[in-house]
């Protein structure tokens, strides 16, 4: 392959996937609101953001690693058992900064796990990462013996999650930020020209002296710091943690990713669509419940979303020469 | 959350009986079977016991319909090998059911009867529980006690188990071959009730919100089924549909996108994750409405708190237990139901007890009902939590 399709590609998925991922979350967004005019409603406005918030801050790892050409499917049980795990030390009076510094240590060790399964073994992260979560979901249960703790969350973590600032939720200002972070490392540094040269041609680029691992490392670590996050988000929003709570948070955000224009391969996309593919997700979830869609209606249209996206994007991203 | 808890009921009593029924014929068949029992008993002739056992199992074993057939075995005197072949692990009813049955093994009354108990977990995937089973069967237990993986992909394995002489009684996902003794409760019969006590505290009109479980599932099938047979006379209830899949988290979500949408709510039929449909309502500052739901312990503490009306039914996970005690029965020779329809614990408002049916020191996710008390299954909380899962 040349350097030329190379750029093509690139620049086809980029631009094409952002386009119509966005063009399709204004057209959700006029549906939703013929259907129900107070889906605009500030209430509601508020409501949808804070539900894209779990799903937006996970895409985000997710959207690092699969640049790479990898995936992350060991997000369900990390975000659950660094959950449990912050709740419980602080619960058992370890205080605010440990007990959070603590779920953020195993979101750390999670990707660096991980990356080592996939840098240094070369193993497929779908199934190193597949085992990962296996192996958290025991851990949570020698750990919790099948009953989290009851546990008091954090004023500030409640706060994070279903608090307001001068009338604004605080949960999708958090995603905000790391996204707007997010972003900016993608298209201004050099780990984030990494990311797409690792997914594009990883022997290239390691040939060309960079040490590939690294940015692996770097991309598994992002995604387990941010499932880390979304789980206290999450703790702080059900005021709880359980077994399980991770469980809706493998498939969705991934979906957000790809609808989002990011190259399931790897090498091409960007957080910029992925932001679109998280609310283009639960607009539709919310415009389906509205409509009183039921559950297979709503499969329905999933499954024939992602799949027409991912015919489109795959036409337009054909070289041309 | 219990995503992978519910019961199955297996298909052939259910279409033969037309469970719509009303349950008036129920004292009926309980007089039948009372008279049955009670020669089963007097077979047995456990001295001492034998009294409060027999009014004990008036209640307590009732067939799932009038036509379910009896099985009886010839007598063995124990003590018995049980083994437990569960499924999935991962979530706090299922741990529950695995403490509870670890309890009642140990249990003063019962632990004579018991050469051995092991209680075994493979995962969803069907064919590591058919290895699983295929293990007691070598090991020659007496008989096993199932939570299956799938309705009819362990049915195969059950069958060799019965043909090898041992006893299978199939609890919450039931399987769907006959030769499984069945213990669950009533799905549809939970779904009713959840909906009579919703058209009570409504007057029959007003927008009602339907908080469903797990698509596909049996049981979201024939609770829904029920509450929309219920809702369905009353021309004057609008219901509003969602899916919180049996879990806080989504169950909260989904909700609080209800309540964004405008529509005022008069009255919640929801049957999982209640706790979090509560705290939906919290955090968006409405009064909370009626609400019939699950057994979680947050559902209970927060109708506790809060005092909003609340009728809370639950899956117990005391079946387990009650498994092994149709099992211990069924192999001293009493003759038993094939099909037994367990108890619905019910509580509401009104009736909760600190300590007793809610456990304000406890998680949000534990499930309440680990007591059958008409069944003389009655379990202290604390010696449950100390059983290793």
């Amino acid at each position: 392959m040349t350097t030329a399709t190379l750029k093509s590609r690139f620049g086809a998925f980029t631009r094409h996937g952002v386009a119509v991922s966005y063009a399709l979350l204004v057209v959700l967004i006029v549906v939703a609101v013929i259907l129900n005019p107070a889906f605009a409603s500030w209430a509601n406005v508020k409501a949808q953001l804070q539900i894209a918030t779990f799903i937006g801050i996970i895409a985000i790892g997710q959207t690092l690693v699969i640049l790479t050409g990898q995936i992350d499917l060991s997000v369900p049980w990390n975000l659950t058992f660094s959950s449990i795990l912050m709740a419980t030390l602080y619960g058992e009076g370890y205080g605010f900064a440990v007990a959070v510094g603590a779920a953020l240590l195993v979101g750390i060790g999670v990707g660096l796990v991980n990356a080592i399964g996939v840098a240094v073994f070369r193993l497929h992260s779908l199934v190193w990462t597949l085992g990962m979560n296996a192996l958290l979901e025991g851990a949570t249960m020698v750990y919790t013996n099948g009953q989290p703790p009851d546990s008091t969350i954090p004023g500030f973590v409640r706060f994070l999650a279903v608090g307001n600032l001068g009338g604004l939720p605080v949960a999708p200002l958090v995603w905000a930020v790391l996204a707007a972070v997010t972003i900016l490392v993608l298209a201004r540094s050099r780990f984030g020209r990494f990311l797409y040269a690792t997914g594009n041609n990883e022997p290239a680029l390691f040939l060309s002296g960079v040490a590939t691992r690294r940015v692996h490392v770097g991309a598994f670590v992002a995604s387990g710091v941010c499932a880390v996050l979304a789980g206290i988000l999450l703790t702080g929003y059900a005021s709880q943690t359980y077994l399980g709570m991770g469980n809706d948070y493998l498939l969705v955000p991934i979906a957000a990713v790809i609808i989002g224009g990011t190259n399931i391969m790897g090498g091409a996309g960007g957080y910029v669509g992925t932001i679109a593919g998280t609310l283009i997700v639960v607009l539709l979830q919310s415009i389906l419940s509205i409509a009183q869609i039921g559950q297979a209606g709503k499969n329905i249209t999933f499954g024939l979303i992602i799949i027409a996206l991912v015919l489109l994007y795959a036409r337009e991203a054909r070289p041309t020469d | 959350m219990y995503a992978l808890m519910s019961g199955r009921i297996g298909s052939r009593w259910e279409v033969a009986q037309g469970r719509d029924e009303p349950r008036e014929e129920t004292s009926m068949q309980r007089r039948q079977f009372i008279k049955s029992v009670a020669g089963g008993v007097a077979a047995t002739a456990v001295s001492g016991l034998m009294g409060r056992r027999a009014f004990a199992a008036d209640k307590c074993i009732m067939p799932w319909a009038s036509d379910t057939p009896m099985v009886k075995r010839e007598a063995k005197s124990g003590p018995f090998k049980i083994a437990l072949s569960n499924s999935y692990i991962g979530n706090t009813w299922r741990t529950e059911m695995v403490q509870i049955a670890k309890a009642y093994t140990e249990r003063d009354d019962v632990k004579p009867m018991i050469a051995s108990f092991q209680a075994t977990s493979s995962g969803n995937e069907v064919s590591a529980q058919i290895a699983q089973m295929n293990q007691m069967i070598l090991s020659g237990v007496d008989a096993i006690i199932l939570n299956a993986a799938s309705p009819t992909g362990l049915n195969s394995v059950v069958d060799q188990a019965v043909d090898a002489g041992i006893l299978v009684v199939s609890f919450d996902n039931v399987v769907t071959t006959e030769n499984a003794v069945l213990v669950n409760e009533d799905q549809y019969s939970m779904g009713k009730q959840w909906a009579d006590f919703i058209v009570d505290k409504t007057g029959g009109k007003g927008n009602i919100l339907v908080v469903r479980g797990v698509a596909g599932t049996f049981v979201d099938q024939e609770r829904t089924r029920a509450a929309n047979d219920v809702f369905g006379k009353h021309p004057e209830i609008k219901t509003t549909e969602i899916y919180g899949n049996w879990d806080d988290g989504t169950a909260q979500k989904v909700t609080a996108n209800a309540l964004a949408s405008g529509t005022k709510f008069d009255g919640v039929w929801s049957q999982g994750g209640d706790t979090g449909v509560v705290r939906a309502f919290q955090q968006a500052g409405m009064d909370i409405p009626p609400i019939a739901g699950e057994a979680e312990n947050g559902f209970r503490k927060l109708a506790s708190e809060l005092k909003f009306p609340m009728l809370s039914i639950g899956q117990s996970p005391a079946l387990s237990a009650l498994s092994i005690k149709v099992a211990l029965d069924i192999l001293q020779g009493k003759e038993t139901p094939r099909s037994v329809s367990a108890p619905l614990p019910t509580a509401t408002t009104d009736t909760l007890k600190s300590g007793e049916n809610f456990f304000p020191d406890l998680p949000d996710s534990f499930f309440t009902p680990i007591s059958i008390p008409v069944c003389g299954l009655d379990f202290d909380v604390n010696q449950i939590l100390k059983q290793k899962v």
